[in-house]
C-alpha cells in the first residue's frame, strides 16, 4: 500500500507536526509513505518538495487575481483576530502527477496557500483522506467557523467578508466546491469528536463519510522525566507551584491569554500553599510579566526534543483555548506526566477525563478555570493524576495505535473504491 | 496591474531576482516605531547576512548581535529570510524599486555568469558563490540610519560584489569563510591562486587562465581597492589566510574570535543531564556532531569511524556510546561495534547545552574550519574536546590542557587524543580549564566589548 501525503508546510505549525509524527508511524508499519510538501525544509528522503508544473498565462492571471481578493481580505477581517481565509482558487496542475502515480491513498492536510486548489483536489481520481486540522474543508473559507452557523448551508452571509453583495466571495467558494467535489471519493478524518460534529452538519461533508482519529505523538521522546531533574536543568526552584502556558503563538486571539490572565488574577488562587509561578513558551511571549506572579519565559522552542523538560517541570499546563480542532499540546503535556486544565469545549473534551487527568472547566468562565488549577495544583493525588494521565496518552494518543488506525482506514477506502 | 504582471513574470524567470509586489510590510513600519522611541544611542549596527541562524556558522551572527544589544549598542540583522518572526530588529530585505530596464540587466547579467559553471555538479555549486549579479541592494542599506555595516555572510548574490563598494558607510566584515578573499569558493583547501589573480580553478575544474574565479576576484579588486572596509578574522589561522591574499593585503584586518553565551551553555550535572536524555550514567560517552555531520566529507565522520577501529579504541567498545546529532540514522548502522545514537538535527540551543553536559568527549574530526562553534559551546559547557590540529582549533583548544590536538588527519593519533581524554576526564582539570577558557575567551561580553570599541575607533577615524 503506498499512501502520498500533501501539506504545504513541512514541519513549523501544528498540523504539519502532527504530519511528521504519523508519516513516521506509517513507515514503521511498513506502509510506503511519502510526503509532499510545497516548502520542504528538512533533508529526510522520504519527503519530496511539490514539483513546479509549467504554469500557463491563464494560470499567472488567476494568482494574481488571488493575491488582490487576499489582500481585499486582510483589510476586513482584523477584528477577526489573526485567522487565515483562504481562496486556494489558482490550479497548479499536481493532480496530473498524482494520478500518474502509483500511489492507492492521497492524504491531504492543511493544502491552502497555493498548495492545492480546490480545481486540483476534484480532478484527483483515487481514494481521498483529509485531515482536518482546520475548518477549511467544509467552510467557504475560513478556518475556524466560531459561532458563524452559514457553512451548514452555502456560506451566503459571510461574517468576515462583511460583504452585501450576493453572491459574495465566502459562498462563491462554497459553491465552487460543492461543483468541484460532486464526484470525488473523499472521506474525512476528525481529529476530535467535536470536528467530526461540525463537519457532519456541513453540507458539503454531511454525505461524506467521517472518521474520528485523534493525532498521534511519540510517547517514547515525550516521557515523564524526574520533576527534580527537569527543574535543575531550567534553572527553577523546587519548592514552587510552576503553571505552564503556552502554544504555537501564544498571541493569537483564541489561545485565550486574556482568559488565562483573568483567572490567575482571581482572588480564587489567593493563599495557596506554595509560591506560583508561570512558564510561558511560543512566539510572542516577550510579552513580559503578564500577571503579578513571577514569569520564566522560554521563547521559541525550536525542537521537541526540548518540550518534555518544560512539560515535566510544571506541575499543572493549562490551554484556555477557544477553539482548537484537536490541541496538540494537550496531548504531550499528557504524556510527559502533566495534568492538563482546559475548557470543556473543541478538542480537549477528547483529551482530557474531567478529575481523573486533568480538569475541564466550564467554557469561557475565568473563575472556573482558576478553579481548576487550584484543585490540580492542591490535589492529594496528583501523583495519580500523573499516572491517568501518562495511561490516556499511551494508549490513545501513541504513533502507533493512531498509524495502525490510520492503515486500517486506507484498507477500507481502498477495498471500497474496489466495491 | 501591468506592473505586477511583469513582476511576477520577472519572479519566475529569475528565481532569486529580488521582486516584491507587496507594500511594506508590517514590521517595517513596527521597526521604524521602535528606532524612533528609543532613547539614542551612541551607535547603530547594520548586520548583513543572508542568514540569520542557520544553517552552520550562522548562528554567530545572532550571538553578536543579541549581545550587542545586551551591551547598549543598537544593533539590527537585515537578512533574507526571517525566521524568528516576532523579532522587529531582524528585518526582511524589502528590495528598492528599481526600474525593469535594470531589473532585466541583472538577470541577463545572472544568466552569463551562470553559464560559466559550465556543468556543475552539486558540491560546486554550493561552494562556489560567483555573486556578481547586481540586485541594488546598497540603496536600501543606505536608506537606514545606521552608522555602519558589518556583513557576514553575502553569498549568493545577497550582496554582490558590485553592491558593497555601493555602501556609503564603513564596511566591516568578518570572515566567517574564505569567500571575501578568494574567487568565489568558500574554502580554499591547498590552493594559492587567490595570493595573485585565481584563474584555473580547480573548484571548476578549468584550465582557463581567465575563468569565472579570475572574473570574480578581478571585479571583487576593481570595486573594492579604494573601500573603507575593516575585516574582522575570528582565528589565526584565516587571518594569515586572508594577509597573504592578494586583495586584503593592505587591508586593516582584527583579529576577534566568536563569543557565545555563557551561561547558556554552563556545566550542568552530568547524571542529572544524562537521566534527561535517557543516557546511561555508567558508560563513558563520545559525542560527534555538526551541521549534516554525516553526510559531509569534510566534517570528518570517516576519520572519526576509522579512529573508533582502531587498536586503541576498540577494546573499550563494550563501556563507551557514540551520540551523533545534525544527522539521522544511516542505512549501514553496524559501521564499528559501539552503541550509536543518531537524534537528527537539533537547533535548540538549551537542548544542545544539554547534550555537550551529558558527554565526557566531544570530538571534531573536522578537515579544516575557521572557529566551530560546536567546539567553543563545548568547552563552554565544561566538556574537553579531541580535535585535529588545522584550521583555527588551536585556537579553542589548548593541548593537553583543556582537550587534545592530533596530528592533521591522522585517525590513529585522533583515536589515542580521545583515550586519554577519557583516561583524565575523572580529575575534573579538564573541565575546569575549559570553562575558564571560554568564559575568558569568549564570553559574549567580551567580544560584544571588542567589537564596539573597533566601531568607535572605525567611526571616529572616518569622521576625521
Amino acid at each position: 500500500m503506498k499512501v502520498i501525503h500533501i501539506s504545504t508546510l513541512e514541519r513549523w505549525p501544528p498540523g504539519a507536526i502532527a504530519l511528521n509524527r504519523l508519516h513516521d508511524g506509517l513507515i514503521s508499519l511498513g506502509i510506503h509513505s511519502e510526503i509532499y510538501a510545497q516548502n520542504k525544509v528538512s533533508t529526510d528522503m522520504g519527503i519530496m518538495s511539490l514539483p513546479l508544473t509549467k504554469a500557463t498565462f491563464a494560470h499567472k492571471l488567476k494568482s494574481i487575481e488571488e493575491n488582490n481578493l487576499k489582500r481585499r481580505i486582510k483589510k476586513v477581517n482584523t477584528d477577526l483576530g489573526r485567522i487565515r481565509f483562504s481562496t486556494s482558487t489558482t490550479p497548479n496542475y499536481f493532480y496530473q502527477t498524482l494520478n500518474e502515480s502509483d500511489a492507492d491513498v492521497v492524504h491531504l492536510h492543511w493544502v491552502n496557500n497555493g498548495c492545492l486548489s480546490i480545481h486540483d483536489i476534484g480532478m484527483i481520481n483515487k481514494p481521498i483522506a483529509w485531515t482536518l486540522h482546520g475548518a477549511w474543508p467544509f467552510t467557504g473559507g475560513c478556518e475556524i467557523t466560531w459561532d458563524c452557523q452559514e457553512y451548514k448551508e452555502a456560506c451566503e452571509n459571510c461574517p468576515m467578508i462583511r460583504s452585501t453583495d450576493r453572491p459574495n466571495l465566502g459562498h462563491a467558494i462554497h459553491n465552487h466546491k460543492t461543483r468541484c467535489w460532486k464526484n470525488s471519493d473523499i472521506t474525512a478524518i476528525a481529529p476530535s469528536k467535536w470536528m467530526a460534529d461540525q463537519a457532519k452538519k456541513s453540507s458539503l461533508f454531511k454525505n461524506r463519510e467521517i472518521a474520528i482519529i485523534p493525532n498521534g505523538l511519540n510517547t517514547a521522546t515525550f516521557r515523564p522525566i524526574a520533576k527534580k531533574d527537569a527543574r535543575a536543568i531550567l534553572g527553577l526552584g523546587d519548592n514552587e507551584h510552576l503553571i505552564l502556558f503556552g502554544s504555537e503563538n501564544i498571541a493569537h486571539r483564541h489561545k485565550g491569554l486574556s482568559l488565562l490572565i483573568g483567572a490567575l488574577e482571581n482572588d480564587i488562587l489567593e493563599g495557596i500553599g506554595k509560591k506560583i509561578r508561570l512558564m510561558t513558551f511560543g512566539a510572542d511571549s516577550g510579552i513580559k510579566h503578564i500577571t503579578h506572579y513571577p514569569q520564566s519565559d522560554f521563547g521559541i522552542v525550536w525542537d521537541e526534543h526540548f518540550m518534555p523538560i518544560l512539560y515535566s517541570a510544571a506541575d499543572v499546563f493549562v490551554a484556555p483555548y477557544l477553539v482548537d480542532s484537536f490541541g496538540q499540546t494537550l496531548s504531550e503535556s499528557l504524556s510527559c506526566g502533566t495534568p492538563v486544565v482546559a475548557f470543556g469545549t473543541g478538542g480537549p473534551l477528547d483529551i482530557v477525563d474531567h478529575q481523573r487527568n486533568g480538569y475541564l472547566a466550564k467554557p469561557y468562565c475565568e473563575e472556573d478555570l482558576a478553579r481548576g488549577i487550584r484543585w490540580v495544583l492542591e490535589s492529594k493525588f496528583w501523583p495519580q493524576l500523573s499516572t491517568n494521565a501518562r495511561k490516556k496518552a499511551m494508549g490513545c494518543f501513541d504513533v502507533k495505535i493512531v498509524a495502525e488506525k490510520h492503515a486500517r482506514l486506507y484498507k477500507n477506502m481502498i477495498a471500497g473504491k474496489i466495491a | 496591474m501591468r506592473k505586477v504582471i511583469l513582476a511576477q513574470i520577472l519572479s519566475k524567470l529569475g528565481r532569486n531576482i529580488l521582486v516584491t509586489i507587496l507594500p511594506q510590510s508590517r514590521w517595517d513600519h513596527h521597526d521604524r516605531y521602535i528606532m524612533k522611541n528609543n532613547t539614542p544611542k551612541s551607535l547603530t549596527i547594520l548586520h548583513v547576512s543572508k542568514w540569520e541562524r542557520w544553517p552552520g556558522g550562522a548562528i554567530a551572527v545572532n550571538r553578536l548581535h543579541e549581545a550587542l544589544i545586551q551591551n547598549h549598542a543598537n544593533s539590527k540583522v537585515l537578512v533574507e529570510n526571517r525566521v524568528s518572526s516576532y523579532d522587529p530588529s531582524i528585518v526582511q530585505v524589502t528590495p528598492p524599486k528599481v526600474s525593469y530596464t535594470k531589473q532585466a540587466y541583472a538577470w541577463l547579467r545572472n544568466l552569463r555568469d551562470q553559464g560559466s559553471l559550465a556543468s556543475p555538479n552539486d558540491s560546486t555549486v554550493s561552494l562556489f558563490s560567483p555573486n556578481l549579479r547586481p540586485n541594488y541592494i546598497a540603496r536600501h542599506i543606505n536608506n537606514t540610519d545606521c552608522d555602519l555595516v558589518h556583513v557576514h555572510f553575502a553569498r549568493d548574490n545577497f550582496l554582490p560584489i558590485y553592491e558593497v563598494s555601493r555602501i556609503k558607510k564603513p564596511i566591516v566584515w568578518t570572515l566567517h569563510n574564505c569567500w571575501p578573499f578568494t574567487g568565489g569558493c568558500q574554502i580554499q583547501w591547498n590552493c594559492k591562486r587567490y595570493q595573485k589573480d585565481c584563474g584555473k580553478c580547480p573548484l571548476l575544474k578549468s584550465s582557463d587562465e581567465k575563468d569565472l574565479s579570475y572574473k570574480v576576484l578581478g571585479s571583487k579588486k576593481r570595486y573594492w581597492s579604494d573601500l573603507n572596509m575593516t575585516l574582522i578574522a575570528p582565528s589565526r589561522w584565516i587571518y594569515d589566510a586572508a594577509k597573504r591574499s592578494s586583495l586584503f593585503c593592505n587591508k586593516r584586518i582584527e583579529l576577534i574570535p566568536n563569543g557565545l553565551d555563557t551561561s547558556l551553555f554552563r556545566p550542568i550535572d552530568k547524571k542529572t543531564a544524562r537521566s534527561v536524555l535517557g543516557l546511561p550514567k555508567n558508560k563513558a560517552i563520545i559525542l560527534f556532531g555538526a551541521e549534516n555531520s554525516t553526510g559531509q566529507p569534510h566534517k570528518g565522520f570517516s576519520h572519526l569511524v576509522q579512529a573508533l577501529n582502531s587498536k586503541r579504541l576498540k577494546p573499550k567498545s563494550k563501556q563507551t556510546e557514540l551520540v551523533v546529532f545534525g544527522s539521522s540514522d544511516p542505512k549501514e548502522k553496524r559501521l564499528f561495534q559501539f552503541r550509536q545514537h543518531y537524534l537528527g538535527t537539533i537547533r535548540e540551543q538549551r537542548f544542545m547545552a544539554l547534550l555537550y553536559n551529558a558527554a565526557d568527549v566531544f570530538v571534531a574530526p573536522y578537515l579544516v574550519d575557521n572557529l566551530p562553534s560546536t567546539v567553543i559551546e563545548s568547552i563552554s559547557c565544561g566538556t574537553p574536546v579531541a580535535s585535529f590540529n588545522s584550521g583555527g582549533l588551536n585556537d579553542i583548544i589548548d593541548h593537553k590542557k583543556n582537550g587534545f590536538l592530533a596530528k592533521p588527519h591522522d585517525s590513529d593519533d585522533l583515536a589515542e587524543g580521545i583515550d586519554w581524554i577519557l583516561d583524565h576526564i575523572a580529575s575534573n582539570h579538564l573541565s575546569k580549564n575549559a570553562r575558564e577558557k571560554a568564559i575568558e575567551v569568549f564570553d559574549q561580553n567580551i567580544v560584544a566589548q571588542k567589537h564596539i570599541s573597533l566601531y568607535q575607533d572605525i567611526i571616529g577615524n572616518t569622521k576625521r
